[in-house]
């Protein structure tokens, strides 16, 4: 086919498919927690660690990474000891970062170019390079999501009870908020800053709405991902649209789909 | 009483599974929620919490678990100090759910049981055969064997406190701790609901705690009533908190105490 001739759309697929897998894993739990918001905080934070890392000239998904598991960690703290609101500690993190990342940027011009792509994702921005540490990041990620499961589930579902059996729910808290930093950080080349959380929210609520157990919902919020994710591309690259906003659309396509039919079903 | 039950099901009620001592508890910097509280709870004892909304019954349970930190005393577990006590799996707890419960949580009644044995197994260990066969158990000791591929939002009210229960008798507890556990559920699955804690408490030797704002129905139910009101304000049989109550100030204040059986 004519769109694999190109090696950008392949590193774009690939790495397309790998947060395709991620997002989802990820977003159940915060999903559940009603922790959705997160997501878009945490990809706010990265885009201040982004304009650092075009500033100083390092990787901007490495810096993104350091500063959203920084930002992760304070933003837990700041909600288990109840000094601040949990949604206002959001809104500090968000609104702040993205000062930071205005201010770097007009600090140096020049990049803002680039820039564009990292706010709304491309996927011809995928570099070779950018391909390895998505891959390492994801195994990762699902590695952890692998050990932790159990403790996850019990956690999200019944964080006291969890507490009480002798699960240590502080720091699966915190390892389930570093994960998401994870799975942020790798979907920003493809996805880009803004539309991240569509990625971790979407095709959970979506497959939420089957009510199915806990492993058949992930599989069906996986489906739904990797379908949108897929045939976001292929549109996409054949109509010249934004890949990013392309596959979010699809997505939102299949959620209105099926919580229509849901409504109908459950109303007979 | 008490020396009946003994003989009855083999229990020595004389041990103190629980014994906490003047602890006292306060959100940051706030006065104390919790003052001075001493209590023993011993083994097989059934025993109830009441107290107007408020007064602290909720929290201290919860201090007794360990789920808030106390300012001030001692608690003991089995005789071991709180900070030290490693066996939670011998402590059940089922939450106050009602209220905030997710009903759309994507989980089934089989999976919400499961999670009891959770703490048991190393981090990214699987449950294995036994633990499969101890949630069998559980849910038929609570009558719930045939809904394990329910989706646990689709009971209703008494089944899915049923499912808590089986929860937490999955790890074969030695207390069970209950907060409001018959709030939202109707008369009729309450009056089965006891039933199945009384099955737990006589025939199975468990010991109960529970907090509940159903005064009526609770005097009828359990061996000993402690009344909270920031302080202990009372520990005595039922009968003699019926008859206290209908003369003296019980809660330490003006509490208006409705010991028929209230239902909403």
């Amino acid at each position: 086919m004519e769109i694999f001739q190109y090696d950008f759309i392949l590193r774009g697929m690939i790495a397309g498919i790998v947060i395709g897998i991620i997002a989802p894993a990820i977003g159940i739990f915060l999903v559940l927690k009603r922790y959705s918001l997160i997501a878009d905080t945490l990809a706010h934070v990265s885009l201040a660690g982004v304009a650092l890392g075009l500033f100083l000239g390092l990787n901007p998904i490495i810096t993104a990474l350091g500063s959203s598991i920084v930002a992760s960690v304070a933003i837990e703290k700041m909600r288990t000891t109840k000094k601040i609101y949990g949604e206002s500690a959001l809104a500090l993190f968000l609104s702040g970062s993205l000062a930071l990342a205005v201010v770097i940027l007009s600090l140096a011009r020049g990049f803002n170019t680039n820039l564009f792509s990292y706010l709304f994702g491309s996927i011809v921005t995928v570099s070779s390079s950018d391909i390895y540490l998505i891959l390492i990041l994801a195994v990762i990620v699902i590695t952890a999501l692998f050990i932790f499961y159990k403790e996850l589930l019990y956690t999200t579902f019944d964080e006291d009870s969890a507490k009480v059996s002798g699960i240590p729910v502080q720091k699966i808290n915190i390892i389930l908020i570093i994960l998401a930093s994870l799975a942020i950080s790798l979907a920003i080349p493809v996805v880009g800053v803004l539309l991240i959380s569509a990625l971790i929210v979407i095709p959970v609520i979506t497959a939420l709405q089957f009510k199915r157990d806990f492993i058949k919902t992930i599989f069906l919020a996986e489906l739904f991902s990797l379908m949108s994710i897929i045939v976001g591309i292929f549109v996409a690259f054949y109509l010249n649209l934004s890949t990013s906003g392309t596959i979010v659309l699809i997505m939102l396509a299949i959620f209105i789909l099926v919580f229509s039919f849901q409504k109908h079903l459950t109303n007979r | 009483m008490d020396k009946l039950t003994n003989k009855l099901s083999g229990v020595d009620h004389t041990k103190n599974i629980i014994e906490i001592e003047n602890v006292s508890f306060g959100y940051d910097n706030r006065e104390d929620v919790l003052k001075n509280i001493t209590l023993q709870i011993h083994k097989g004892d059934y025993i109830g919490f009441v107290g107007p909304n408020g007064s602290g019954k909720t929290t201290l349970i919860k201090v007794i678990i360990g789920l808030l930190k106390f300012r001030e005393g001692s608690i003991k577990i089995f005789g071991e100090d709180m900070k030290n006590f490693k066996d939670w799996h011998k402590i059940g707890y089922v939450p106050q759910k009602m209220a905030n419960f997710d009903k759309n949580f994507p989980v089934t009644v089989a999976e919400v049981v499961m999670m009891g044995r959770y703490s048991k197994r190393k981090f990214g260990q699987r449950l294995n055969l036994e633990d499969k066969k101890m949630t069998q158990e559980a849910l038929e000791k609570v009558g719930m064997e045939n809904y394990q591929e329910r989706l646990i939002g689709s009971l209703s009210g008494g089944q899915m406190q049923r499912v808590f229960i089986a929860r937490a008798l999955v790890n074969e507890p030695e207390v069970i701790f209950l907060d409001e556990p018959t709030s939202g559920i109707d008369e009729k699955s309450q009056g089965s609901f006891y039933e199945l804690l009384q099955k737990l408490n006589k025939d199975m030797g468990i010991t109960l705690v529970m907090v509940s704002h159903d005064i009526g129905k609770l005097t009828q139910e359990v061996m000993h009533i402690v009344c909270v009101n920031r302080t202990l304000t009372c520990h005595t049989t039922p009968e003699e908190f019926i008859r206290e109550s209908q003369s003296a100030n019980i809660f330490g204040q003006d509490v208006k105490i409705i010991t028929q059986h209230n239902h909403n």
